[in-house]
């Protein structure tokens, strides 16, 4: 398990592969663009009036976001990942100003989201709301130029903006087609455009393929890297509870449950370490010695067998401790040994599984 | 800057509704269609209602038609912010538009400026309808008639803005502007005049906004008289029309900070 102590503070800042709380960051020598130091929310909840009435004191909601340290530096692609009330987009509307945390302080470029929120929206770009935030009825330039207006750009740069922000995303042949007739893709990609507009440096996306097929997913994840961490060196902090989009895409990654964060390290440390290295080898024999002997000396652990509709073939799923290497070696071995193999392939552990892994870590710590 | 930020944001309005032809265009010959019965009637009535209405004007129809301008301009100005904030909220157009630095302000006149501006031309028509249908009009009494005409809105929108903020906090207006808007059309003398209320029922209408904006104006566009005639009204309208606005943008600024503590300044 790759586990570093480095630590800068007395709460500590625990960077790439560590699992708890602690503030999740990178090593960089500049000053990060984000700084969420110990941040705190909790909402109130809705209750009945017969509830009220049964008990009125004493109910104690559970926080969205709790003690919460994290900090991202310019061109860093940082992932918030967890399940559904994991408190991802409450980290991220605390950072759009949009809500107000209950103690805690989160910076933006150097300024403070509750004591300047107007500075902050200066520098940062949240990609919040989905597509029916745009105005349909009107082109992509058409929406594009309302927020260069909105984002007080001047008029005389406005138009040269809307054109670099339609053709960063691949949209600049569509520009004058009504936005009611794009595909989810191109809502999703007009999205990023307008939130580019203002050349941010902070820019936060919450689950930015949420609406898009498998293929048009993938093409917009490389988009978003390779475009705005990549060349315009944006901070990104992307919330999703895609686990394969936070490794695939993030330098880091950082996971969130019911408020707290988890874990948190570099993506592919993480992945290795919460993860571990499983695969699925689909067989016609799975019971062959190769693989047996292999499980027998703890080589290997088979973790789950699941044979097809009509059970010639089988597919098996094993953890390697490892590595690549140890994959490599495995799967030669079993070749070598005669065991018919159709595929052996890369197994990314389901979100529930990772955060039940990154708690029971965290506790025994 | 904020100034070009409202008038984009009203302008985009426009062209949505400009997209969809055939409702624009009927929602125009409506409102000349509307207004032809209501010129028979009013004028069936003229022997009746001639020396009920005399302080505020001669004609019957100019009286209900100066009535019925008010209300198509206080309606907007009642329902428009609400309306505003609830379908942003529900689309999450608003919160893209909130983490923009375009003050409050100016997103929430530039999401309701197409519908003021819409009424306004509703409005002009009307006149038009109504000088063309014989209306005796003192057309050098305009800007004062503008000015109470100005302070009904700036009243009607503060309601209007305590509706918004009824919306941002707790996701209902409890129907306040419907029933402002029900109550000020009964008792604020749209289509009769305020002396014929119960006698009980007059002090409460002093208090509508719309009643003394309106006698006001018709006072000084139907019978001509000058600002000096109508000090009264006029020292009213401003009251409420201060008063009902500070309460509103109060309302909002306390909704908004409340939203954004609780964390329900998004998508609904």
């Amino acid at each position: 398990m790759a586990r570093t102590a480095r630590r800068r503070t007395a709460r500590g800042t625990v960077s790439a592969g560590s699992v708890g709380s602690g503030t999740a960051s990178a090593p960089n020598a500049e000053p990060p663009v984000v700084r969420v130091t110990d941040l705190w929310k909790q909402f109130p909840v809705a209750r009945s009036l017969a509830e009220l009435l049964r008990r009125p004191v004493g109910i104690t909601p559970s926080p969205a976001v709790a003690d919460v340290s994290l900090e991202v530096h310019a061109g860093e692609f940082v992932g918030l990942l967890g399940p559904n009330g994991a408190g991802k987009t409450t980290l991220l509307k605390v950072l759009a100003t949009l809500i107000v945390p209950d103690r805690g302080s989160a910076t933006v470029g150097g300024h403070d989201v509750v004591r300047e929120p107007a500075s902050v929206r200066r520098v940062i770009a949240p990609v919040l709301a989905n597509e029916r935030s745009l105005y349909w009825r009107l082109s992509a330039r058409e929406n594009l130029e309302l927020f260069a207006a909105l984002l007080r750009l001047a008029p005389s740069d406005a138009a040269e903006r809307v054109s670099d922000a339609l053709e960063v995303v691949g949209l600049a042949d569509a520009g004058r087609k009504m936005v009611g007739q794009f595909s989810a893709g191109m809502m999703q990609r007009l999205l990023v455009a307008r939130a580019l507009l203002g050349h941010p440096r902070v820019l936060l996306l919450d689950e930015p393929t949420r609406s898009l097929d498998p293929t048009a997913a993938h093409s917009f994840r490389s988009f978003l890297r390779d475009e705005l961490a990549g060349r315009r060196r944006c901070a990104v902090l992307v919330a999703t509870h895609r686990t394969e989009e936070a490794f695939e895409l993030c330098d880091r990654v950082i996971v969130m449950n019911r408020g707290r964060v988890a874990a948190t390290g570099r993506a592919a440390e993480l992945s290795q370490t919460l993860m571990g290295s499983r695969y699925a080898i689909w067989t016609l024999e799975p019971s062959h010695p190769a693989l047996a002997e292999r499980v027998e000396s703890g080589r290997a652990r088979r973790v789950a067998a699941q044979s097809d509709g009509d059970g010639r073939w089988w597919r098996i799923d094993v953890e390697l401790e490892g590595g690549d290497d140890t994959s490599q070696e495995l799967l030669a071995g079993l070749i070598k040994s005669g065991m018919p193999i159709s595929r052996f392939e890369r197994v990314v552990a389901p979100l529930g599984e990772l955060i039940e892994r990154a708690i029971g870590r965290s506790s025994r710590r | 800057m904020s100034v070009r930020a409202a008038v984009e944001l009203t302008r985009a309005s426009w062209r949505t509704a400009k997209s969809y032809r055939l409702s624009f265009v009927v929602s125009f010959v409506s409102l000349l269609v509307t207004i032809i019965p209501v010129y028979f009637v009013a004028t069936a009535l003229q022997p009746f209602m001639s020396p009920v209405i005399a302080e505020e004007g001669r004609e019957y129809f100019g009286f209900v038609l100066l009535g019925t301008i008010m209300v198509a301009i206080i309606s907007p100005a009642l329902t428009s912010f609400g309306s505003a904030v609830s379908g942003g909220l529900s689309s999450g157009f608003f919160e893209a538009l909130l983490v923009t630095p375009t003050p409050l302000s100016a997103l929430l006149i530039g999401q309701t400026g197409y519908a003021f501006a819409w009424s306004l031309a509703r409005v002009t028509l009307l006149m038009i309808a109504g000088a063309v249908l014989g209306v005796d009009i003192h057309w050098l009494r305009v800007p004062e008639a503008l000015l109470f005409f100005g302070l009904a809105i700036l009243a009607y929108s503060g309601i209007g803005l305590v509706g918004a903020a009824l919306i941002v906090s707790y996701r209902t207006s409890a129907a306040v502007p419907q029933a402002v808007l029900v109550l000020s059309t009964v008792i604020g003398g749209v289509y009769f005049p305020t002396s014929v209320l119960p006698a009980s029922v007059v002090p409460i209408a002093e208090w509508v906004p719309l009643t003394t904006a309106l006698r006001a104006m018709r006072q000084t566009l139907l019978l001509g008289y000058p600002l000096s005639s109508v000090v009264d009204d006029l020292m009213s309208s401003v009251f409420l029309a201060a008063v009902c606005l500070a309460i509103g943008v109060l309302s909002v600024r306390w909704a908004f900070g409340y939203a954004r503590r609780a964390g329900s300044l998004a998508q609904y």
